[in-house]
């Protein structure tokens, strides 16, 4: 199906053209003629104010000093313009020129340029503008009487204070506090709305530009039903330093709006009124919690140290981060640095130290030679820096030494004590803990003796490792420690070894790492001879091993241990044992029971109430050297100090020592195949041996 | 008679200060704008500048610039700045103005100011 093309005439499409054509036409010349009457207007209006403003000059310049010609000008000029604003334009022009000009002018010329607006009756048609019905031209009245410091306005501007439409409302109100100094009072006597943030702020600036302006006593409208009349009062007496309303704004904590609360909280805080202090206590409870933090800045600001507790109190009782460090902050600004960071600190690190001390420190190792019994580390217990002299250092070594005379004897002391009361728990001696001393290395010895400063706190002493097997040595040491000697008369005498001066090895421990402080004797003949098992059972009387060294035979690094060959003794004693048929019984493994069931008291325990806090963080760092299971759980007991810096250290503490002791328990399981056999009663009735034999 | 360049695009102000000036027995010029200034000042250097800083094509600060570093004159310059411009009145400090009056103006203020810069000069 083809598509017709419609048929259109010819004479229409010639009359739609002249009749588009002729709208373009009309259109454009309706713009040109109102453009070309826009100008012209604009350019009558511009010429006009150019002949206007020399006229207002003379005005606003004319002097009392002035020449009669001057005086006969000035009045022929100002009949020339009361017949020039009888043209309503011309009226218009002059009020937009004075308008203009009231802004950028001060002083004397305004107060002339204010007088002539009032002189040429251009107010009136302001007022007239007031009794307009639209809004806008109402508004415009306002401001321009406003303006113009129309004073005879105020009457008729005062009655939009409560107007309905809000923008007719904000302007009366900044009309009636600018016209007149009463002005204030009506507004906050007669406001119904509420005052926005900004409406008090520009009717604040209108107060502080008005001239001559006395205060009425703001405090009056505290008492106001209208929240916003009382935010702004407390705004107006804190702008006015009125502290004659003290009262009133302290009760002001007791209202129920928070708004009204925080406001005279902040007013508070500006007066310093200590006064409040009482009920800004009591109003803390009940508060929201930005009305909290507003409180406690406000103690922090007047309060004293006897307000502290409560701060402190709210530290403990409130959850909320934000209240709980505003209630710090209060307590370091009543007091400063009465609380400082605490958590999470780093206990080695001492700021009082510099690196460069440190190196020092480390010269000062060289010359302490020997310190005995000095602790493994000192750190951070000093809280003051010591200068460290040649005398000085002689002074520490003997403090040293004092202290560690003073830490034995504490534990010795403890240790007897608790012996008598726990027998069964078996407590050691604790004779066999090791001196420390501080070993000068080859580097050291070459180094010169200076005099520096040194810091205490950061030497580093040579210690050892001692191991926790206590029990075992326990029953070594009796084992060993009772030797039966034939004197020279053929008697037998008993005798007690001292074992005290061994130190307690692990199997793998190198032998140049032991300490060499009481070596045997080169030229002693020491003879074992009955060994009595830990039941008191006497054994036969065999022959006793008797050791016999000549001089120089045993080397420096010998001691009365490595004198025996443990292996060979123990293969020894099995063969005695299968010998004669005997089972060699069953070692119970105490060692590893101990891990899991830490049984008695620790001896660091009872130290620990005695001392203060640096002893007890010496104490502490001891333990992961000393210590054993029975320590695990004291220093979990730890956990709960109310000290964190115990706390922390504890918690590191017993991982080190956990660490150590599960270390040591897995060499000690290989360590028994060799010497568990002496724990055993029984088989110390084998013990009968000639050790010269086997040393053999 | 000593002779005043005013710069200020305000004509009303200028017009009302001109007036002042004059009839404190100054000859001013006033100038709307900053390229009026310049031609005006090429053709002769005035015994003192009134000049406001916000002004079409060349502002205050460059007047004073322009006058300082490539006129090398040391005519003294007073300011016309708006309430709170302060940053504007140090710049024009730094490059060499001499004195400065805040909008609103007082003209009895601006002519004691006018008078003494012209003594000190």
């Amino acid at each position: 199906m083809l598509l017709s093309i419609p048929e259109i005439h010819t004479d229409l499409l010639w009359d739609l053209s002249v009749l588009f054509g002729s709208l373009c036409i009309l259109y454009f010349s309706f713009i040109f003629f109102f453009r070309n009457r826009l100008s012209a207007k604009s350019r009558n209006i511009r010429e006009q104010r150019k002949e206007l403003t020399p006229i207002i000059s003379n005005f606003l310049f004319h002097g009392e000093d002035a020449t009669r010609e001057e005086k006969y000008e000035h009045i022929g000029l100002k009949v020339e313009i009361r017949e020039f604003l009888k043209d309503p334009i011309n009226r218009s022009i002059l009020k937009d020129i004075l308008l203009d000009l009231q802004r950028d002018l001060t002083g004397d010329s305004r107060t002339r340029l204010l007088a002539m607006y009032k002189d040429f009756d251009l107010h009136l048609d302001a007022f007239d503008k007031l009794k307009s019905w639209r809004w806008e031209i109402v508004t415009k009245g306002i401001v321009e009487l406003t303006q113009m410091q129309v004073e005879e306005a105020y009457t008729a501007i005062r009655k939009f204070i409560n107007h309905r439409k809000s923008v007719i409302r904000k302007q009366a109100q900044i009309a009636a506090v600018s016209l007149k100094h009463e002005g204030i009072a009506h507004f906050l006597d007669t406001n119904k709305y509420p005052i926005s943030e900004w409406q008090q702020i520009k009717i604040l600036e209108v107060l502080r530009e008005k001239e001559d302006f006395i205060p009425p006593s703001f405090g009056v409208w505290l008492l106001s039903a209208n929240k916003d009349v009382v935010l702004f009062a407390l705004r107006l007496i804190r702008f006015y330093n009125q502290t004659d309303a003290n009262s009133g704004v302290i009760q002001l904590l007791k209202h129920k709006d928070e708004e009204i609360k925080q406001a005279a909280i902040d007013c508070i805080k500006e007066f310093g009124i200590i006064e409040a202090m009482p009920t800004l206590m009591a109003a803390f409870p009940r508060a929201k919690r930005d009305t909290r933090i507003l409180i406690l800045d406000a103690m922090g600001a007047i309060g004293k140290e006897e307000h502290i507790p409560f701060l402190r109190e709210v530290c403990r009782k409130v959850s909320n981060f934000n209240v709980r460090s505003k209630a710090l902050g209060a307590i370091n600004t009543i007091a400063p640095g009465t609380v400082l960071p605490h958590e999470n600190l780093d206990p080695m690190i001492d700021s009082d130290v510099t690196p460069k001390l440190i190196d020092e420190t480390e010269n000062l190792k060289a010359e302490l030679e020997t310190v005995p019994g000095a602790p493994s580390e000192i750190h951070e217990t000093a809280e003051e820096e010591i200068e460290v002299t040649e005398e000085g250092i002689e002074l520490f070594s003997e403090d040293l030494e004092i202290f560690d005379h003073c830490f034995m004897e504490e534990l010795n002391e403890i240790l007897d004590s608790r012996r008598k009361d726990e027998e069964d728990a078996g407590y050691l001696p604790l004779d066999f803990l090791p001196i420390v001393i501080e070993k000068p290395t080859e580097m050291d010895k070459k180094k010169p003796k200076k005099k520096s400063r040194k810091r205490l706190w950061n030497l580093k002493v040579a210690y050892e490792v001692v191991h926790p097997d206590y029990e075992f040595r326990k029953e070594l040491e009796d084992i060993l420690s009772r030797v039966e000697v034939q004197n020279p008369g053929g008697e037998t005498e008993v005798e007690y070894l001292n074992f005290n001066f061994l130190p307690f090895v692990v199997e793998d421990a190198p032998q140049e790492d032991l300490p060499r402080e009481n070596p045997a004797g080169t030229d002693q003949k020491e003879k074992l001879t009955k060994v009595t098992d830990m039941e008191g059972q006497q054994t036969d009387a065999v022959e006793s091993a008797i050791l016999e060294e000549k001089p120089g035979e045993v080397s420096e690094g010998d001691d009365a241990c490595s004198l025996v060959d443990w292996e060979e003794l123990s293969n020894s004693v099995e063969k005695r044992l299968t010998e004669a048929n005997i089972e060699p019984p069953i070692y119970q493994e105490e060692e590893n029971t101990l891990v899991d069931q830490p049984r008695g008291h620790s001896i660091f325990a009872d130290l620990f109430c005695k001392s203060d806090l640096d002893a007890k963080l010496i104490l502490l760092r001891e333990i992961p050297a000393l210590g054993d299971h029975r320590e695990l759980t004291f220093l979990e007991s730890l956990r709960e100090d109310p000290n964190a810096r115990l706390r922390k250290m504890a918690i590191e503490v017993r991982k080190k020592l956990s660490a150590r002791l599960k270390k040591e328990e897995g060499e000690g399981q290989n360590r028994d195949s060799i010497v568990k056999w002496a724990s055993s009663s029984y088989q110390s009735d084998l013990l009968n041996f000639d050790l010269k034999e086997l040393k053999k | 008679m000593k002779k005043i360049l005013l710069a200020d695009d305000d004509e009303l102000l200028a017009s009302l200060l001109n007036y002042r000036l004059d009839k404190a027995g100054f000859k001013v010029h006033w100038s709307c704008d900053g390229r009026e200034v310049k031609q005006e000042l090429e053709k002769e250097i005035p015994d003192i500048i009134v000049s406001d800083i916000m002004m079409p094509y060349f502002s205050g600060l460059e007047l004073v610039d322009y006058v300082r570093n490539t006129l090398n004159s040391k005519v003294p310059i007073i300011i016309i700045s708006s309430a709170g411009n302060e940053e504007n009145v140090l710049s024009a400090f730094e490059l060499g103005a001499n004195d400065f009056i805040s909008k609103p103006v007082s003209p009895a203020e601006l002519l004691v100011r006018v008078t003494r810069e012209l003594n000190k000069a």
